[in-house]
């Protein structure tokens, strides 16, 4: 690779090609030739342009939480780094949207949100400011948020989110990145700047083409600015602990939540050591085989009556034990749980986690059946039984286990396959990768997708070989 | 009626259709063709064409506009209330002129024309029905002059299957003390299959008929048991004398305590004609009726009131396409019997008429009545 | 091919009585609810995902055209088979094929119509979500085509936050399914593009949708409110105080009066706007909430609030709203809907300037829409027989398209682009963002034969 290309479209100090940081920016142990953190859209087009005429295979970059997704590249010249693109473009608080580049942190952008004035904007002068008073004063909290909650929720960049459709427990209530993004500019494989839907709440203005963009692992763009819906901040959050022994106590207690008129913003099945990964120091393991976490957010009422509620559920399928967090300890819990693959690995050990989804109807099954399977030293299960998702991370040692984690995988996939879904590996070491599948076999539209990723991206410059199916 | 006279009568009429399709679900043909031109959506643009030259007046069109039923169900979903059985009844009188019109419609006309009966039979035998009377005197029904007379109409005349009802309204009234009469042998069919089937000039001459016949009686009310000789007299007969359906002057009965009703372990449910109810607006007499008869249960039907389905029986089209007809009319039994009522009852003799037909074709056991048929068979209870 | 020859190809497949080709059927088959209208070839009613892959694959072959079609409601041509060709009419797929209560998952066939499904699953205490005001007689596969929304899209989202998976037929005949009833398979979000591509990418013949449980409570109110102003502010002031409502729906004078006359929903007619905001969810909190939106109201001077007290007030407030189109047709023959949308906070501003453009082309201009969306809807009145006043109306219709976009908003919220906003399509993107979707129509339809002339406008070379 000609490093002085790139030092004629970005300045030197965007560009890096020493081994420290190429190491650093490495995918998979394959490591770059060279990594470049462009500040703009434009230079990030004129890269990507760069790399059509030269052929270069690009990766971008957030915060790199999610590299461990995707198969080992094919090929790897530069890394496209978003760590320039930082900017918060528009918190608009009136309206519940917020614009920021691929590169702003989601944590920091949730502090800035819960913060955010709640003043709403009138655009008439006068006599109105008396009232915009009154409707600011009306609210003892301020306040609104992104309503999503995918691991590692402070390091994780927008991009990367968006790009691996990243989410967590709370999509029970407020939807998937998919159901949240308004807008997207990206730049194209081909280089050019792209900019799809808006600001508004509805648009079906030309193709959903934000749509394809998310979970698409950076193979059909360069994700640079999104605009995302807000809510207000809750009144109040809480969450309430429920352990059960027996696996049936536990999916008979979720069918009733489900079944009911309330709207836990999350329904999480924890074994025991999934539990181990939530727990801070003023949390008690419970005492059960199983753990079933149900956040709750909302007005107070509204949360009072469904802990009530909750807490009678439980009682009927005879709970051993219960407990109800409160605000504080709800954040400490969601977060530890959320940021688990990052804090369980020591020396010589590696986190291994599997995702998969399948039919809500099958949940007692696919959990009885990794259950069954489960290898004797630590494995963390942590399910979504109003959605179908389950999570299994396994702590292995990283030269010793890895037939066994594939093998593992294996039988995990099979399970959730013969429930009518899939399973990825969203955490893994290259050396497990290549003897499982990251994302397993694609089915009969996979056609349309190869077509869609030929004609968007004819000479394969956006993570060639990382997507499903070799993408 | 000729392109020109269609565009002054009905261009603004037709011009109010948005094509928004709210009419579809509505419509009984589409339910059961599943092409746009059995929905009234699709007869308002065929109108709409031919008055702007778009389409030409032929008998390409003819199925289109022949199937519609009449019902007037399009124009209760429709918010700017576009006529289509009006659109359509000035379609086919066009079509008619320029000889479009599906053959069987002359015949019909000539029918009518020579016997003044839509079956073609003696139009003395009129009173056949009252073979079925039993306790009322046969003169009480020839009187030349009475308070009411009781226009029987075609169906109820000459249908083997309907003629009960005849004689058990006349016996009702007769044991209520009413004083009535028949117009026999001089009750011309009131034209209402012409309307249907785009003649409605030849109406003129039955109708200047049975006016002149019932005032040489001197009634001050006249009483249908037929809803659609009904709606024909008030739409297009001028006459001051008050018109009323039967089950109205049977709620007046009731409410007036002159009814000796005795219970029934019945459970009903009621089919609003669409002559009678969306297009006359007689919607709680009936029921009012049937309530009031002891031990009855009432089941409404789905849809009812002005939501009622047509039983398929409307505008002529059993003439025309009985496929369709019977098909429509299946669906009715179908809703009725969703209901779990074991008896539907009516207050029209062709609707009762094309319901059990049709139930007895597909061998579905279904206890149909007219609301007289109800109230008699309560009376005679021991 | 000959005609003729297309023609008994297709009876084969369906069955003599379901393809139509005389010239009245034709030409009933060339309209929907917008105003330009064309010709198909033919017409198929096929019954069954395997017929219609026939039928495609026969057109493809032949280099023949295919438009899909359900009720043909759509506000913006996408029905219209603006090239001829083949008409695909769904009336016969019109089968709910599950709905499993379960998984909170209903499979329908694309001709079934939106409010069949919601009864049927409301059987079972279960809501699919959409509510386009159309649903009466819209289909689901119009639905998926346009993606549309409805009132309580506000809080529920819009026809793709709640499709699952799709059956489609590809260009060359060939069936594939997107998504599903799990979660999260692998693989680009096929399933969120083709949700809203308005029948450009292939035919749907099966839809896979989520349902949600029935909200425990439901409460609506009725603002009456004496400037256009007042009622906009409130909707904002509404979101602002942390309060996200089902719906908040705006209705202006001249459309008031339009309703009240055709189904006596009980709004005032000397009212300047009236507001309907409807919350749901669980009831506890319910009645606090409900105090604070009155407050604001209140706050914003409103002349009075109605609350609905049963099930049946609350239905006529309702039926007032889904009957708005309806009811000014009353007025004047026609109306075009420009379906521009704002973000909300705008809706003062953009609304005044709208009537002032009313004003310029002396056209008469009512306003009932989904304000909590920001989509606006003005209806401007007319008579489509008179040419004059119709090109001024689509002058007028397109400046009010402008407008949104210059306040940051976009041409269309949930009617879709179809032929009548073409044009405007440069209004929001540029040619390379057209150019980014042409190769995505081109990844699925290499030869061009979905419903073709809709949605892109063509690439200036």
């Amino acid at each position: 690779m000609d490093i002085k290309l790139l030092h004629g479209i970005l300045n030197p100090q965007m560009v890096s090609s020493d081994t420290a940081t190429l190491t650093r920016f490495s995918v998979d142990g394959v490591v770059p030739e060279a990594v470049v953190c462009p500040a703009n859209l434009s230079q990030v087009s004129e890269v990507i342009k760069l790399a059509n005429r030269e052929k270069w295979a690009v990766t971008p970059w957030g915060s790199g939480t999610k590299m461990e997704i995707g198969q080992v590249p094919k090929r790897l010249d530069l890394v496209l780094c978003a760590s320039r693109l930082d900017k918060i473009i528009d918190i608009d608080v009136a309206n519940l949207t917020v614009t920021a580049q691929a590169g702003v942190k989601l944590g920091d952008l949730q502090d800035l949100l819960g913060g955010a004035e709640n003043r709403c904007f009138f655009p008439l002068e006068g006599d109105l400011k008396a009232q915009a008073d009154y409707m600011c004063s009306g609210r003892d909290y301020k306040g609104v948020f992104l309503p999503l909650d995918p691991p590692f929720p402070d390091k994780a960049t927008l991009g990367g989110i968006i790009a691996t459709n990243s989410t967590g427990p709370k999509r029970l209530r407020y939807g998937l990145p998919r159901d949240l993004i308004l807008g997207v500019r990206y730049v194209s494989p081909t280089g050019e700047i792209i900019g799809m839907g808006g600001k508004t709440v509805k648009n079906v203005s030309g193709y959903d083409v934000s749509k394809i963009m998310i979970g698409s692992l950076g193979t059909l763009g360069i994700i640079g600015d999104i605009t995302l819906r807000l809510l207000p901040l809750p009144e109040q959050i809480a969450t309430i602990l429920v352990s059960f022994n027996e696996l049936t106590a536990v999916t008979g207690f979720a069918k009733r939540v489900l079944n009911s008129k309330l709207l836990p913003t999350s329904l999480e099945v924890l074994n025991r050591d999934g539990y181990s990964l939530s727990a801070s120091t003023d949390l008690k393991a419970p005492s059960g085989r199983w753990c079933v976490a149900v956040g709750i957010e909302g007005f107070s009422e509204e949360v009072k009556r469904e802990i009530t509620d909750l807490k009678d559920m439980a009682h009927f399928e005879k709970a051993i034990e219960m407990a109800e967090l409160d605000s504080d300890s709800t954040i400490v819990f969601w977060k530890n749980l959320a940021n688990c693959a990052l804090t369980l690995p020591k020396d010589g050990e590696t986190v291994v986690k599997f995702k998969a989804g399948f039919l809500i109807s099958n949940f007692p099954e696919v959990l009885e059946a990794w259950t069954n399977i489960l290898p004797d030293n630590f494995c963390a299960l942590t399910a979504s039984a109003g959605l179908g998702l389950a999570c299994a991370y396994l702590v292995i040692k990283t030269d010793s286990d890895i037939e066994k984690a594939a093998r593992l995988g294996k039988a995990f996939r099979e399970t959730a396959e013969n429930y009518g879904g899939s399973m990825v590996v969203e955490f893994a070491p290259a050396t497990l990768k290549q003897k499982l599948d990251q994302w397993g076999s694609p089915h009969a539209d996979f056609v349309l997708m190869r077509r869609i990723k030929d004609s968007l991206d004819p000479l394969n410059v956006l993570n060639p070989g990382r997507f499903l199916g070799g993408i | 009626m000729n392109i020109v006279q269609l565009k002054k009568l009905q261009y603004e009429e037709v011009a109010k259709c948005t094509r928004c399709g709210f009419c579809l679900p509505n419509c009984p043909t589409y339910a059961v063709r599943r092409n746009e031109a059995s929905t009234p959506r699709g007869r308002n643009a065929i109108t709409r064409a031919v008055i702007e030259g778009r389409l030409e007046l032929s008998a390409d069109l003819a199925e289109a506009i022949f199937t519609c039923l009449g019902c007037g169900a399009c124009t209760k979903a429709c918010f700017p209330a576009v006529n289509t059985k009006d659109l359509v009844f000035s379609d086919r009188s066009c079509l008619t002129e320029v000889h479009a019109n599906p053959k069987i419609f002359e015949k019909l006309s000539e029918a009518l024309n020579e016997y003044h009966n839509i079956s073609e039979d003696d139009n003395e035998d009129r009173a056949e029905w009252q073979e079925y009377l039993k306790d009322v005197p046969g003169e009480f029904l020839e009187k030349d002059h009475a308070d009411i007379v009781y226009f029987v109409g075609c169906v109820a005349s000459f249908f083997p299957m309907a003629q009960k009802i005849p004689a058990d309204f006349a016996t009702i009234m007769y044991h209520a003390g009413l004083d009535f009469t028949i117009l026999g042998g001089d009750e011309w069919c009131c034209g209402f299959p012409l309307i249907g089937a785009g003649m409605p000039e030849k109406v003129t001459e039955l109708k200047n008929h049975n006016v002149e016949k019932l005032k040489s009686v001197g009634a001050k009310k006249a009483v249908f048991s037929c809803p659609s000789c009904l709606h024909t007299w008030k739409h297009l007969y001028d006459t001051d004398i008050e018109l009323l359906h039967a089950s109205q002057l049977l709620r007046d009965l009731v409410s007036q305590n002159k009814l000796d009703l005795k219970p029934l372990e019945l459970k009903v449910t009621y089919h609003d004609p669409c002559d009678l109810g969306r297009n006359t607006g007689v919607f709680e007499e009936p029921r009012e009726v049937i309530k009031s008869i002891p031990g009855i249960e009432l089941v409404e039907l789905p849809n009812n009131r002005n939501m009622s389905v047509c039983c398929g029986g409307g505008g002529n089209v059993e003439m025309v396409a009985p496929d369709l007809s019977a098909a429509i009319a299946q669906r009715k039994i179908e809703e009725i019997l969703s209901t779990g009522a074991n008896t539907v009852i009516s207050s029209c003799q062709q609707c009762l008429r094309t319901i059990v037909t049709s139930a007895r074709r597909q061998n579905i056991e279904l206890n149909a009545m007219d609301l007289t048929q109800l109230v008699m068979k309560s009376l005679s209870q021991k | 091919m000959e005609i003729d020859a297309l023609r008994q190809r297709l009876k084969e497949i369906v069955g003599e009585d379901y393809v139509l080709s005389s010239s009245v059927d034709l030409m009933l088959y060339g309209y929907d609810a917008y105003l330009e209208m064309s010709r198909p070839d033919v017409v198929v009613i096929p019954e069954n995902t395997e017929q219609v892959s026939q039928i495609v694959r026969l057109a493809c072959e032949e280099g023949i055209p295919v438009t899909a079609r359900g009720s043909a409601t759509s506000l913006s041509g996408g029905p219209v088979p603006l090239k001829g060709g083949i008409v695909i009419h769904f009336s016969r797929m019109n089968r709910i094929l599950e709905i499993d209560t379960v998984n909170k998952r209903a499979r329908v066939e694309p001709g079934v119509i939106t409010l069949d499904l919601q009864t049927a699953v409301a059987k079972k205490g279960l809501q699919y979500a959409p509510d386009p005001a159309s649903q009466k007689t819209s289909t689901m596969g119009g639905n998926v085509g346009e993606n549309s929304g409805g009132p309580h899209c506000l809080k529920y989202g819009v026809t793709t936050n709640h499709t699952m998976g799709l059956k489609i037929v590809l260009y060359d005949g060939e069936v594939v399914d997107t998504g599903g009833k799990a979660p999260d398979r692998p693989g680009y979000d096929l399933t969120g593009l083709l949700v809203g591509s308005e029948g450009t990418l292939g035919i749907v013949t099966e839809i896979t949708v989520r349902l949600i449980e029935q909200p425990e409570a439901i409460k609506t109110l009725l603002g009456i409110f004496e400037t256009i102003e007042d009622a906009s502010n409130t909707v904002s002031a509404i979101i602002a105080e942390g309060i996200v409502p089902a719906t908040l729906e705006m209705m202006d004078r001249l459309v008031i009066k339009a309703v009240e006359e055709s189904v006596h929903a009980g709004y005032p007619q000397d009212a300047e706007a009236v507001l309907i905001i409807e919350l749901d969810g669980l009831k506890d909190g319910m009645e606090r909430i409900s105090d604070r939106i009155i407050k604001i109201c209140l706050a914003n001077k409103v002349r009075e609030v109605k609350v609905a007290k049963d099930e049946a007030e609350r239905n006529t407030l309702w039926t007032g709203r889904r009957g708005a189109f309806g009811a000014v047709s009353r007025l004047r023959p026609n109306y075009m809907v420009c379906d521009g949308t704002v973000p909300r906070t705008k809706l003062p501003e953009v609304l005044r300037k709208v009537t002032e453009i009313g004003r310029e082309y002396n056209l008469p201009i009512g306003n009932v829409f989904h304000a909590g969306d920001g989509n606006l809807h003005p209806l401007i009145l007319f008579d489509c027989r008179d040419e004059e006043e119709t090109a001024r109306v689509r002058e007028a219709g397109t400046k009010i398209l402008r407008l949104c976009v210059d306040a940051g908003g976009t041409i269309s919220g949930e009617h879709g682009i179809g032929l009548e906003k073409l044009h405007e399509m440069s209004f929001i993107f540029s040619q390379d963002d057209i150019a980014a979707m042409w190769k995505l129509k081109n990844a699925f339809d290499p030869v061009g034969g979905f419903n073709p002339g809709k949605v892109l406008p063509p690439l200036a070379s």
